[in-house]
Order: structure tokens, then sequence, then C-alpha cells
């Protein structure tokens, strides 16, 4: 029984260790082709990032620029900024500037009661649009009773076609 | 009988037991207990021998255990996260600017030959080649073969192309690797980087001074520089060489509170991608190399210097300026027509010569002489690059007092005075230009050399010297910018005698003055008047047909049209200035 076990354990011991050997051979077979696919890979990176550093130098795009784009790409000078901006622009846009100001720095009162009044015209809103829908109703019937009575006219003269007698012209 | 059969027994026992221990010497106990003892040492002997084995066993799996453990367990680098690629296998770092563009890196190269003598199996290579480059021409290299001498197949292999010639283990393909230094950006930095030799050696420039750090450490060098201003720059600079018909020409932008470099050039510069030798001196780096006598920049010294010293004010009026002096020999005469009567600060805004004589008599030649070493002008800078010139020695006197007032007589490196610049503009502060990008410089651990309130004095008399209608340098008021700045006008010493018609044109701004964060300084070499160009002033007038050559007329206007160019980017770089909008 005894040697049995130790013939058991040594033949495990062997299968288990070359099981794992060829593992790590297989392994280490793998990562060898995965390192050389990395180093091309990092090869062809690094000539693709040269290539990229080298068309996208100053010298290079501007070339590009004039070669291939209509767009001129001039600089503004600090007094063309200004002559392009009208003198009553610019006022209408510093009193905008002034009220966006001035209403960030109300009061508190003022703040509060501003609140209010949006919280108010925001609750209004629904009873407005209820309203309108209201408004809109009668129309929607009237249609529905129109067409109620065409269909009663279309079978009515349908009923008459059938029984013989002549169809009255519609008004 | 008895006793003798017992004797005899004994004896024969005696006998027995002595033949027993003739060959059981050891077993000395009783047959059933030598019996037992032996099976059991067997089993113990047999058990010490598989558990040995199984030790090792053991020893061996865990060993093969922990090394999968181990590679399962590795951070692999990512790749494609690092804006630098990792260049273990290459012999230098890149070099990058500071927005981490490329200015230098090195490319493994791979080439493969074919050694015809060494051909074993002729239609086996040609077969192989076939398989690695199908659209490889093989008549050519049939024929190429027969001839018998040695010959590339290609020049440029890429990495599977290398590895699959290489596994092929033919001793008649000849695979070689080399190593170039390529730079981008051509000549646009190259008397910053410098060359390197075919062994991948710095010789000159950035990768001399810094070839060791490129070739040991892992981590990309990072110059201050900045590669869009560079390039602007150095178009303006080569326009302006057209206009002015110049023999080269040098431009530095500096950030005078941290000292870093954000530009440097020298023309002519060369092609670093084309190796060549170099000897003409007209190739030599004008801003760190170059040592010239600079001019009438040097009267903002004797200003700040009469000024710091408390020997005059601004307002203090030299009265009866005279035409001209007579010093050593020489006739020294102010440029243009000027009022006998000047304040100190209309001295430097109209560029006085014999008002500046008069600021330095007054301070005295000790004093002037140790403000301008505290300036460290006139001695060796420590920089970065080993381009370096040193300036010219000379005997202080009361002639050179006089000469060194407005900048003559007296030799110093644009680097050195553009340093000297930022010391005032920035409040006093001693600064190191530096091409290195180093964002923990603050002024905070500086020395103060000037007071901050004559550097605010100078700064506003600068100020006057472009804003004001009198002043020297009206060409570079662009609006927006608050340029500040001083002009220097200096005759080239050719064999000995002052040249009447070669000039170093230099102007040294600041901007924005009201607080000033940068530092340009342009240099021209040898300008010549350019009856042709259209001068346009601020109001709006035009003038042409003029032919004066002072650094008002030529360099004002090139540093101008620079300033209008960087300033959008320079304020857009800046925090601190676009913060304020």
């Amino acid at each position: 029984m005894r040697n049995i076990l130790i013939l058991i354990t040594l033949i495990s011991g062997l299968i288990f260790t070359s099981l794992i050997k060829n593992k790590t051979r297989l392994l280490e077979k793998k990562l060898l082709y995965l390192d050389n696919e990395i180093n091309s890979l990092n090869f062809n990176l690094n000539e693709a990032s040269l290539d990229f550093e080298y068309l996208t130098t100053p010298k290079h795009i501007s070339l590009l620029v004039k070669n291939f784009l209509d767009e001129n790409f001039s600089y503004y000078k600090e007094s063309q900024i200004k002559k392009s901006i009208k003198p009553e622009k610019d006022l209408t846009i510093l009193k905008k500037l002034k009220n966006y100001n001035t209403f960030t720095q109300l009061s508190k009162k003022e703040s509060v009661n501003k609140k209010s009044n949006v919280t108010k015209k925001i609750d209004n809103i629904p009873l407005l649009i209820t309203k309108r829908i209201d408004d809109r109703q009668p129309q929607r019937s009237k249609k529905i009773v129109i067409s109620k009575k065409v269909k009663k006219w279309a079978g009515i003269q349908v009923i008459k076609a059938l029984l013989g007698i002549p169809p009255i012209s519609i008004r | 009988m008895h006793d003798k059969k017992g004797k005899n027994n004994n004896l024969g026992n005696h006998i027995l037991w002595k033949t027993k221990s003739f060959y059981f010497e050891d077993y000395e106990t009783p047959k059933y207990e030598y019996k037992d003892q032996s099976k059991f040492s067997r089993v113990k002997f047999s058990l010490n021998r598989v558990s040995f084995i199984f030790f090792i066993f053991l020893v061996v799996a865990f060993v093969f255990g922990s090394k999968i453990i181990y590679l399962a367990s590795i951070k692999k680098e990512n790749y494609f996260t690092n804006k630098s690629i990792p260049t273990n296998f290459l012999n230098r770092q890149d070099i990058l600017d500071r927005n981490n563009n490329l200015l230098a890196r090195n490319v493994k190269l791979y080439s493969a030959a074919i050694r015809p003598q060494l051909i074993k199996n002729k239609r086996k290579l040609l077969i192989n080649l076939r398989l690695i480059f199908p659209n490889m021409n093989m008549d050519r290299i049939k024929k190429k073969i027969k001839v018998g001498k040695y010959f590339y197949i290609k020049k440029r292999l890429n990495e599977s192309e290398w590895r699959k010639l290489w596994l092929l283990g033919n001793q008649s393909i000849d695979l070689n690797e080399k190593q170039f230094r390529v730079y981008p950006h051509e000549s646009l930095f190259s008397h910053v980087l410098g060359q390197i030799d075919d062994d991948n050696l710095g010789i000159s420039g950035l990768e001399k001074s810094f070839n060791e750090k490129l070739t040991e450490s892992k981590n990309p060098l990072i110059l201050s520089l900045d590669a869009n201003l560079q390039y602007i720059i150095r178009e303006e600079l080569i326009t302006g060489n057209n206009i002015f018909q110049t023999l080269g020409s040098a431009a530095l932008l500096m950030e005078i509170d941290s000292g870093e470099i954000l530009s440097l050039i020298s023309l002519p510069d060369f092609d670093l991608n084309e190796r060549m030798n170099i000897e003409d001196p007209i190739y030599l780096n004008k801003i760190t190399k170059g040592v010239y006598e600079l001019g009438s920049v040097f009267k903002t010294f004797t200003l700040t210097a009469g000024i710091e010293s408390g020997t005059i004010k601004a307002n203090t009026v030299f009265k009866d300026l005279k035409n001209q002096i007579i010093c050593g020999g020489m006739t020294i005469s102010e440029h243009d027509k000027l009022p006998k009567d000047l304040t100190a600060e209309e001295i430097l805004v109209r560029s006085s010569n014999i008002g500046a004589i008069r600021i330095a008599q007054k301070i005295g030649v000790k004093n002037y002489r140790e403000f301008l070493n505290s300036l460290e002008l006139f001695e060796k800078i420590n920089f970065e690059l080993e381009e370096v010139g040193t300036p010219l020695p000379f005997k202080w006197g009361k002639c050179t007092l006089e000469t060194a007032s407005f900048g003559h007589g007296i030799t110093t490196t644009l680097l050195q005075l553009a340093k000297a610049y930022a010391i005032i503009g920035n409040g006093g502060y001693k600064i190191h230009p530096t091409i290195l990008l180093n964002k923990n410089i603050t002024l905070q651990n500086k020395k103060q050399i000037i007071s901050l309130k004559t550097s605010n004095i100078i700064n506003s008399m600068l100020r006057k010297v472009i804003s004001n209608k009198k002043g020297t340098a009206s060409f570079a008021d662009k609006k927006g910018y608050e340029v500040g700045g001083k002009t220097g006008t200096a005759r080239k010493v050719i064999n000995g005698t002052y040249s009447k018609e070669k000039k170093i044109n230099t102007f040294v701004s600041l901007f924005p003055i009201s607080k000033p964060q940068y530092l340009l300084l342009v240099m021209l070499d040898e300008p010549k008047s350019a009856p042709d160009f259209v001068y346009e002033f601020s109001s709006g007038y035009k003038l042409t047909g003029e032919t004066r050559n002072t650094a008002g007329w030529n360099t004002v206007i090139v540093a101008g049209n620079i300033i209008e160019k960087i300033g959008p980017i320079l304020a857009t770089n800046n925090l601190q200035a676009s913060n304020k909008f």
C-alpha cells in the first residue's frame, strides 16, 4: 500500500511538474511573441509620431495653409479690433453688462421680490395653457359635429342610392 | 562431563558468539530484535528518500508556480498614454520644447545587405527574399549576386522585415542597425541644440552640454523654448534681414521673472539634419557667443546707477551739454542735434551721448564700475550652452568711464545684456537665464540688487523712449502691449578702427511695461539703410527714401513686428494676463 502511495505521489509529481513546465513554456512563447509584437508596434508608433511631429511643425503647417487653404489667417492688431466695434455698439454692450451686474448685485429684498415674480409667472403658465386649450376645445367639437353630419348625410345618400331614390345635391 | 560439556558448550557458545561478533559486530541485540530493527530502518530509509525527492519536486513546482504568479502580476507599461515614447533601446533621449513638441529624437534604422561570396544556396535565398519582400525586383538581385559585390537589398527596413531576415539565419545576409538623430524643425533650433557625431555623442550646443543626461536619463530633456514663438520670430528676422540687407541677426525672448528663455535665434542658421562642418564665424551663436560693443543700450545702466546711488533723479537737469567731447584722442559727439539742457530722463529718451557721460562723471568710476559688476556684465556668464563668449577685458579709467556710459569701449554678450535688462525690469531681482523648463522659479528667493523704486522709474523712462514723439524707438509702440525699451547703435571695430558703415544695431524691449513680463532683444548685424522701405508711423504718415541706419530705423521695426505677432500668443499662454479679461 505504501509503495503504491509513493508511486502515485511520484508519478503525480512528475505529471504536475511537466504540466507546469509545459504551461510555462507556452506562456513564455506567448510572452516572447507579444514582446515582439509590442516592439514592432512601438517602432511603428515611434515612426508615426515622428511623422506627425514633422508634419505639424509651424513651418509645414504654414506651408500647408498657403497651398491648400483659402482662408486668410492674418492676425488682428489691437487697433483693428477697436475699429471693428462701433462706439454705439460698445455702449449697448456696456449697458447690458451693467444691467447684468446690477441684477447680480441686487439687494436681498429685491432679489426675493424678483424671485417671487418669477415663481408667480411659472405658476401662471399652466393656467394659461389650460385656458388656451379650453379656447381651442369648441373648435374641435365643431369639427366633430361637422364630421358627424357628413357621415350621417353620406349614410342617407347610400341608403337612398340602394333604394333607388335620387340623391340630393350637396349645397 | 556436564561441566565439560558445559565448558565446551560455553566455549562453543563463546566461539559462536565470537564468530557472530566477527560478522555482526554492531548488532549485538537478540535475533528477534535485530529482525525488527532491520525492517524498521529499511522503511525509514526508503521514506527519507521519497520525502527528499518529493521535496525536490515541491521546490521545482514552487519555483515554476511563483514564476507564473510573477508573470501574471507584472504590470506592463501603457505605451499609448505617455506622450514620450519609451526609448530604452535608443542611445539618446528626446529633446522637447515647453509644449512637449519634439525637437530631437533618435531613430533606429535597419538595413539589409548581401555578401554574395557567402551564399550557399542561391535558390533558397531568393525564395526567402521573395516571401519577405513580395514586391521586390528579384531580377535586379539576381544580377547583383552575379556581379559578386556587396550590395544593399533594402536600406530602411521596418521591425518585422528585419526580424524575418534575422530569423533566416543566413550568413550571406548582413543586417545593419544604426541610430540617427532626427530634428523635425530642421534649422529652427540649430544654435541651441547643436550637433552630434557619428557615435551619437554631442559635439556642440545642448547635445554636448547635456550629453550625459541625454544618454543616461530615462526621461526626455524639456526646454523652456517655444517652437511656435521661435518660428514666428525667425520668420520676422528673415524678413528684416531681407529688407535691411544684414549680414546676420539675432533675437532673444525671455521671461524676466524666471529667466526662462522662450526663444533664442541666431541667423544665419543651418539644417541640423544635414551634418556639416561649420567653421565660418558668421554661424556663431550671436546671442551667447558673440561679444560686441552694444552702444546706447548701456545708457539705461548709467541712468539706473545714477538713480540707485541717489546721485541723480529723473528730473535732474544737465545744463550746457556740449556738442562734442574729446577723449583719448577720439571725438565723442551726439548722433543728432539735441538741446543744450536736458533732464536725466530726456538724456535716456533722446539717447544723448554727452548727457550720459555727464551722468557717469557724476556717479564716479568706482560706483559705476561696482554697479556694472553687480549686473555681471563683464564676466563669463554661467549658462547651459557651452558656446558662451567672454567679454573682453579692459582697464577702468576716466576715458573708459566716459565711453562706457554710452556703451563704447566695453564689450559683453547679448545674453548678459538681456539678463541685466531683465534685472532692472523685474524690480531689481537677480535672475539667471536658463534654457531648461523650471516651473518652480519665483522671485521670492532671489537676491535684490536694485530697489523696486529705481526699477519703476527706469521702466517708465523706457516706456517714454517708445511712446514719446522724440524717443528713438517710436516704431515699436504697438497698441495694447505697452512696450518699453532702448535702442543701441554701435559701430563695428574693423582692424582696430571703428567702421563708419558697419554697425551692430540693437533694441532691448520689455512689455507690458506697467508690470513687465517679457523681454525681447533684437540685434541686426551690419544692416543697411533701406530707402525703398515704406516706414509707417502710428499717425498714419508714410515715409520712403529714408537713409538713416540706426537701430530706431531698422531693429525697432523688426522688434515691433515680432511683438505684434507674438503678443497674442503670449497673452493667451499667460494665465495671469488672460484672467484679467
